[in-house]
């Protein structure tokens, strides 16, 4: 059980920085996930930490202790890959058996360690299959069994659930949650998938370009976005413009090309400052009559689509400003009808522009 | 139109298929005809036999000369099969893996011998050994121009094996806890056993077949089978020959056998 700790970790290839030196803590225990664009260097952070990558710059220590200069081989990581990386001339108890073989475990310590994960992962009667004999979750979760048997001091996924169908993907991301949490060991884990990565994380580290854009929980990182950015890397959103006209409380009033709206703020934005209103299509509530709250105004349903549980609203309100809401299937607008919608302001959250 | 176009394409495949066959006929009938030839009974090298006898094999494993070069050899394809596989393999891992200045020039001078006439290779192999005084008195003159010439079909099988392994394998190896050595030995040269197998075949077939090379840099009072063979047909016309042939032809056969055996039952674990 280990503490992760960078700090300034770069990366150029030749020339072209990939990393450009971030800090990062990962505390016993715990699993993050890097969330971030396609070539945002997720998979080169962890090939750092693997060991694969030599860092340009910075530190990587386990525990305190730097590991820079120590080979993958002595860094004792487990890693599960994206193509799973079986060996195909190995059986499944194979596969297993060798990271305890150069460990130099015990014949009859190797059996018992082997049976036990692959109980662990459900997979008890398929020891002597060769990998090409298993399905794709079968494989993956082999995978994981052999990241885990040799008890490493780090647990590494490099999007271990991309070959896999949607069904069996979100079967996956519960086994690997609970299993990391029975076995409690510290896991970095790379998606691309938000979904994912909200569901299996304690903390996600959302990176773009070669740096981390925000630290936090999936609560932090959907509601209380650092940037407009993130927000609009993780899930749905509309961005209202405006310009701040002063706190009021704890709330921040800005006037919109949509009226003056109140507005949840992190800071305290001094007055003049230009800024985005953020509002998640959820939030959003239409309806046919003028509702009550501070943050209203008027528009007309230009498109409509049925997603089966909610209705996907496009409005038309006026100037220029098209909004996205989704709405629960029991509420109807026609299209071209005239509606009022509602922001609650507390479900609002300010970004600088 | 479908229709039309099933016309079109059925006489094509027609014409294919028969053109296909007419290869394999042209190809394997001379073979054939040799194999007839050796069990003539007759004392001519003549088609069709005159009579069925074994006669003629008796006379080849009786010769002293054929069996001398036939041990030869032997014993020269399968030197040559185990340095090559050996140097073949360490070239690829290294032109694969590790090279990175020079990478097209390696891979040119392993392959030049494959390039150039066999006949060229022979004949500067011969100018060079007399220039540093190693000529062609001993057979290790020899047995260097059968390694050059078969060291690019296991150069380039191993190539192609290592070509289709997943990085990755390698990596998990390592991060389990596997040393460069440990990983070679455990997951890359099983994995690449297939393509060494096939290069070490063909390297034996071809180095049991020169002729050039062997001509040229054989020394005086050895000689291999296909030298042996060509000197002997030029003063005599009895089915010997065509036994010879066969029994080389036997050989090849069960070679290739071998191999498909070999890799034919790992390709089906992959
Ligand atoms: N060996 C390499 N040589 C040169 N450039 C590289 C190398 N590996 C990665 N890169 C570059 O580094 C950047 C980050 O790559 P990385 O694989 O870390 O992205 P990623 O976040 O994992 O993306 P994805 O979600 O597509 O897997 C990319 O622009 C890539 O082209
Ligand atoms: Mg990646």
């Amino acid at each position: 059980m280990t503490r992760l700790s960078i700090s300034g970790l770069a990366k150029r290839f030749d020339k072209v920085a990939v990393l450009k030196g971030f800090d990062l803590e990962i505390a016993n225990g715990e699993l993050i996930s890097l969330l971030g664009p396609s070539g945002c260097g997720k998979t080169t952070t962890l090939r750092c930490i693997a060991g694969f990558e030599q860092p340009s710059s910075g530190r990587i220590e386990f525990d305190g202790a730097d590991v820079v200069r120590l080979p993958a081989e002595k860094r004792d990581i487990g890693m599960v890959f994206q193509n799973y990386a079986l060996f195909p001339h190995m059986t499944v108890a194979e596969n297993l058996a060798f990271g305890l073989e150069m460990r130099k475990v015990a014949k009859p310590e190797i059996e018992r360690r082997t049976a036990e994960v692959l109980k662990l992962v459900q997979l008890s009667d398929l020891g002597g299959r060769y990998p090409r004999q298993l399905s794709g979750g079968q494989q993956q979760r082999v995978a994981l069994a052999r990241a885990l048997v040799i008890e490493p001091k780090l647990l590494l996924l490099d999007e271990p659930l991309a070959n896999l169908d949607a069904k069996l993907r979100e079967e996956m991301r519960f086994f690997i949650r609970s299993l990391q949490r029975r076995v409690g060991i510290t896991t970095v884990y790379v998606t691309h998938d938000q979904a994912e990565a909200m569901v299996i994380s304690d903390r996600i580290v959302v990176m773009f370009g070669g740096e981390i854009a925000q630290i936090g929980s999936a609560g932090d990182v959907y509601d209380r976005p650092a940037s407009r950015q993130v927000a609009s890397f993780i899930g749905l959103s509309n961005f209202i413009d405006g310009t701040v006209d002063g706190m009021d409380g704890e709330y921040c009033n800005v006037d919109t090309r949509l009226g003056r709206m109140r507005c949840r703020a992190g800071g305290a934005p001094a007055k003049g400052t230009a800024a985005s209103i953020l509002a998640r299509p959820e939030v959003i509530v239409l309806s046919s009559t003028e509702p009550q709250d501070v943050n209203r105004a008027r528009a007309t349903v230009a498109e409509r689509y049925f997603l089966g549980n909610m209705i996907d609203y496009r409005l038309d309100c006026g100037d220029g400003v098209v909004m996205q809401t989704q709405q629960p299937p029991h509420k109807v607008f026609e299209v071209g009808a005239s509606v009022w919608f509602a922001i609650p302001a507390g479900q609002t959250w300010l970004l600088a522009r | 139109m479908k229709a039309l176009v099933e016309v079109i394409r059925d006489p094509l495949r027609f014409g294919f298929g028969a053109v296909v066959i007419a290869v394999y006929v042209f190809l394997l009938l001379p073979i054939a005809i040799v194999v007839l030839a050796s069990l003539n009974a007759g004392e001519y090298l003549t088609f069709p036999p005159q009579g069925i006898s074994l006669r003629w094999y008796g006379s080849f494993f009786s010769s002293q000369p054929f069996m001398d070069a036939f041990k030869l050899s032997l014993q020269v394809a399968a030197t040559s099969m185990v340095c090559a596989a050996a140097l073949g393999t360490s070239a690829a891992l290294y032109y694969v893996r590790f090279a990175r200045g020079g990478k097209e020039a390696l891979r040119f001078m392993v392959l030049a011998p494959l390039l150039l006439p066999e006949i060229l290779t022979a004949i500067a192999l011969l100018f060079f050994y007399y220039q540093i005084g190693l000529g062609t008195r001993t057979l290790v003159g020899l047995q260097i121009g059968h390694v050059l010439i078969t060291l690019p079909f296991v150069f380039l099988s191993v190539c192609s094996a290592l070509y289709n392994i997943n990085p990755s394998l390698e990596e998990a190896a390592r991060s389990l806890g596997a040393g460069s050595w440990t990983v070679f030995r455990r997951i890359t040269l099983p994995l690449i056993k297939p393509g060494v197998i096939t290069g070490a075949m063909f390297a034996f077939i071809i180095s049991f077949d020169l002729f050039s090379i062997s001509l040229l840099l054989k020394g005086i009072g050895t000689t291999t089978l296909p030298i042996q063979l060509f000197d002997y047909l030029r003063w005599d016309y009895d089915p010997t020959a065509a036994a010879v042939s066969t029994v080389s032809i036997v050989m090849t056969l069960c070679v290739v056998l071998i191999t498909d055996r070999l890799v034919g039952l790992r390709a089906v674990r992959f």
